[in-house]
C-alpha cells in the first residue's frame, strides 16, 4: 500500500527506528547495507523514540525534504556539542549568512585550482612511496591521512607536520555525532576541539607573522576588509584544516581495501584512464564514510502519511540513499561503469550545503590510487584492518598493506 | 568569422572550465576565439566580437554568480545598444533547484532587451544529470554555430 496516498483515511505506520536500524549494534555499524536495505523496502519514514527525531533512507525523500526551503540547518548544530563551533562558518548558516560565508572559499576549490592541487598530492603520493622498504609494507590510513592533510595544509599555505595529531583529534571529536553518543563523548569532544581551536589560532598567528597566498591568507584579507569577523576566519579555518584528511582518507582506504578483496578492480582501474573519475564516483557512492546529515523543520509536515511537526529534527540518511534501488540497479555491487544517471550520490550531501572539497577529495583519491596502480601490480592485506565506526562516521583505525611491484 | 568571445560567469569555477574546453574545441576547428571573466569585462567592448558565447550558472537562490552579478549590474545600468551582438547562452545549474538555471534566463533576457540578436537554443548542464559539464557545452556549441555559420 502506498502510504501518500493513505494517508488521508489510515493514520500511516511509522515503526520506531531502532527495529531497523540499530544504531549502536557493531553488525550494523560494520555494514549498515542489509538493514537500510530492508528500511528502505518496509520503512520508509521512522521515527526515533530516543529523541524524537524522524529518519529518512529513500533518495528522492532524501532530495525533497532535505532540501525544502523551511528546512534549516543551524539548529541542528547548535546541539551538536563541540561542533557548535561550525555555527560561525558556512556549513552552520542557513541563507543568507551561508552563501556569503561559502563565497569566501570557493575560488579556492574550482576545477582548475584542483588541478594544481592535484600535482601537489601526487608528488606527496610518491615521495612517501619512494620511502618504502623493500617489503612494501605500508599502513593504508597512513599514507592517505599524510597525503591528504599535506594537501589541505598546502591549500591553507599552513605547516603540515602534524597529521597524526590532528587525526587523534578528530578521531576523539566524531563520535558524538552519532544518534547515540556516549556522556563521555561530549568531553572527549570539547577537549579535542579546545585543542585544534588552540592550535588553529597558532596557525592564524603564524601566518599574521609570514603572510603567504593560500587560502589562509585570503581569509585574514577578509577579515581585515571587515567582510569577516574573526571568530569566522578562525571556525572557517579550522574546519578545512581538521576535515581535510578525513572522509577523503575513508575513501582512499575503502578502495585500497577493495583492491585487495578483488584484485582484477586494479588491473581494470589501471587499463581504463578515462574511466578514473566514474571509479572514486561509485567509490564514495558505494560506501560513504558518513552517511547521515541531520535537519531541522520548521513548519508541519506530512511525510509518507506521517505528522512530522515543526522543530522536529530530519535524520537524512545519504549512505542508504546511495543504495536506493529506485535509483541504482543492483545497489549493494561495486560497479564503475555505470550509466551517468547512476553516478550520482549523496555522500558529499546535496543541495546548497555540498561538500566544498568535493572535487579536491575525489582527485586526492584518484590521484593515490594512480600512483600506487602505476607503481604497484597488486595491493595485499596483510591484517585484518580496525575499523572504528559509529552509525554517522567511519573509520579505519588502521589498513595494513603490502604492495607487490 | 573573425574573432568569438566566450564570456563566462562563474561561482564555483564550472563555467570557467566549460568557457576553456568550449574555447578549445572550437579553436581545434579553426574558429578564433578567446575566453574572458565577466569580473574583467568592461560591457562597453561587447560590440568588438561577431560573437559572443555566454557561459554562467546560477548560484545563491536563483541568482547570478558573483563574477556576473557586477557585469549584469553595468549592462542594466549602462543600456549599451547591443543591436549588432549576436549571442549564444549557455546555463550550469542544478535542477534539484527551483530557480533552476535562472542565472542565464537573467542575463539572455537583459542582451536580448538591448537589441542582441540570439544564436540558436540555449543550452544547458544540469548538474543532477551525472553529465560532464564540458561534454554537454561543447556538443551544444556546435550545434549553435552550425546555425550561426550556414555552409
Ligand atoms: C549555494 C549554491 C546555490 C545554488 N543555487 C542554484 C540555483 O538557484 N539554481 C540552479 O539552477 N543551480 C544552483 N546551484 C547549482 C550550481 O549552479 C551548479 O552547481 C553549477 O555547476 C555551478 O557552476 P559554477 O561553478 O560555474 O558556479 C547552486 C549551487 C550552490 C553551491
Amino acid at each position: 500500500m502506498d502510504a501518500r496516498t493513505s494517508a488521508a483515511t489510515v493514520p500511516a505506520d511509522c515503526p520506531e527506528v531502532t527495529g531497523f536500524l540499530p544504531w549502536t549494534d557493531p553488525r550494523f555499524r560494520i555494514d549498515p547495507y542489509p538493514y537500510y536495505a530492508r528500511a528502505l523496502a518496509e520503512a520508509p519514514i521512522m521515527r526515533d523514540d530516543a529523541d524524537g527525531s524522524f529518519v529518512l533512507t529513500r533518495y528522492e525523500d532524501l532530495m525533497h525534504y532535505g532540501r525544502l526551503p523551511s528546512i534549516r540547518i543551524a539548529p541542528e548544530w547548535k546541539k551538536a556539542g563541540a561542533w557548535r563551533v561550525l555555527l560561525d562558518m558556512a556549513l552552520g548558516h542557513d541563507e543568507p549568512g551561508h552563501t556569503r560565508l561559502r563565497r569566501q572559499t570557493s575560488k579556492w576549490f574550482t576545477p582548475k585550482r584542483v588541478r594544481e592541487w592535484a600535482e601537489t598530492t601526487a608528488g606527496f603520493t610518491d615521495r612517501l612511496l619512494d620511502g618504502l622498504g623493500p617489503d612494501g609494507l605500508v599502513d593504508g590510513s597512513d599514507l592517505a591521512v599524510e597525503v591528504t592533510h599535506r594537501t589541505v595544509c598546502h591549500v591553507l599555505d599552513v605547516p603540515a607536520d602534524d597529521h597524526d595529531g590532528v587525526r587523534r583529534l578528530m578521531r576523539q571529536a566524531m563520535p558524538i555525532l552519532s544518534a547515540r553518543p556516549a556522556p563521555r563523548d561530549f568531553e572527549r569532544a570539547e577537549e579535542a576541539l579546545d585543542e585544534l581551536r588552540r592550535r588553529t589560532a597558532a596557525l592564524i598567528e603564524l601566518k599574521r607573522a609570514n603572510p603567504g597566498e593560500g587560502l589562509l591568507d585570503s581569509l585574514l584579507g577578509a577579515q581585515d576588509r571587515g567582510e569577516m569577523s574573526a571568530a569566522e576566519v578562525l571556525a572557517t579555518t579550522l574546519f578545512f584544516y581538521v576535515v581535510g584528511h578525513m572522509d577523503a582518507t575513508y575513501l582512499i582506504c575503502s578502495g585500497l581495501h577493495l583492491f585487495t578483496r578483488e584484485p582484477e578492480l586494479l588491473d581494470a582501474f589501471r587499463a581504463h584512464p578515462d574511466r578514473h573519475e566514474a571509479f572514486v564516483a561509485e567509490l564514495a557512492r558505494f560506501d560513504a564514510p558518513e552517511p547521515v546529515v541531520t535537519r531541522t523543520t520548521t513548519e508541519d509536515l506530512v511525510i509518507h502519511g506521517v505528522h512530522v511537526p515543526a522543530g522536529s529534527s530530519l535524520r537524512l540518511m545519504l549512505g542508504a540513499a546511495n543504495h536506493d534501488p529506485a535509483v541504482f540497479d543492483n545497489p549493494d555491487e561495486f560497479d564503475f561503469t555505470r550509466p551517468p544517471e547512476q553516478t550520482r550520490n549523496l555522500t558529499f550531501s546535496f543541495g546548497s550545503h555540498g561538500c566544498q572539497g568535493r572535487l579536491l577529495a575525489e582527485a586526492e583519491i584518484r590521484v593515490v590510487f594512480e600512483r600506487i596502480s602505476a607503481r604497484y601490480s597488486r595491493v595485499e592485506l596483510t591484517a585484518e584492518p580496525d575499523m572504528r565506526n559509529t552509525d554517522a562516521s567511519r573509520h579505519y583505525y588502521t589498513l595494513p598493506l603490502r604492495l607487490h611491484s | 568569422m573573425n574573432e568569438l568571445i566566450v564570456l563566462f560567469g562563474t561561482e564555483s569555477g564550472n563555467a570557467e572550465l566549460v568557457a576553456d574546453d568550449i574555447s578549445a574545441a572550437l579553436q581545434e576547428k579553426g574558429t578564433a576565439v578567446r575566453v574572458a571573466d565577466m569580473e574583467d569585462y568592461a560591457v562597453d567592448d561587447l560590440g568588438e566580437a561577431d560573437m559572443v558565447v555566454l557561459v554562467v550558472s546560477t548560484y545563491g537562490e536563483g541568482d547570478l554568480p558573483d563574477t556576473a552579478a557586477p557585469f549584469h549590474d553595468a549592462l542594466v545600468e549602462a543600456k549599451p545598444d547591443l543591436s549588432g551582438v549576436r549571442f549564444a547562452a549557455f546555463g550550469l545549474g542544478d535542477s534539484t533547484y527551483e530557480t533552476y538555471n535562472l542565472g542565464v534566463a537573467t542575463l539572455r533576457a537583459t542582451f536580448t532587451a538591448l537589441g542582441a540578436t540570439q544564436i540558436g537554443e540555449t543550452g544547458y548542464h544540469d548538474a543532477d544529470s551525472g553529465l560532464n559539464p564540458s561534454d554537454v557545452a561543447v556538443a551544444w556549441v556546435s550545434t549553435v554555430l552550425a546555425v550561426a555559420t550556414p555552409s
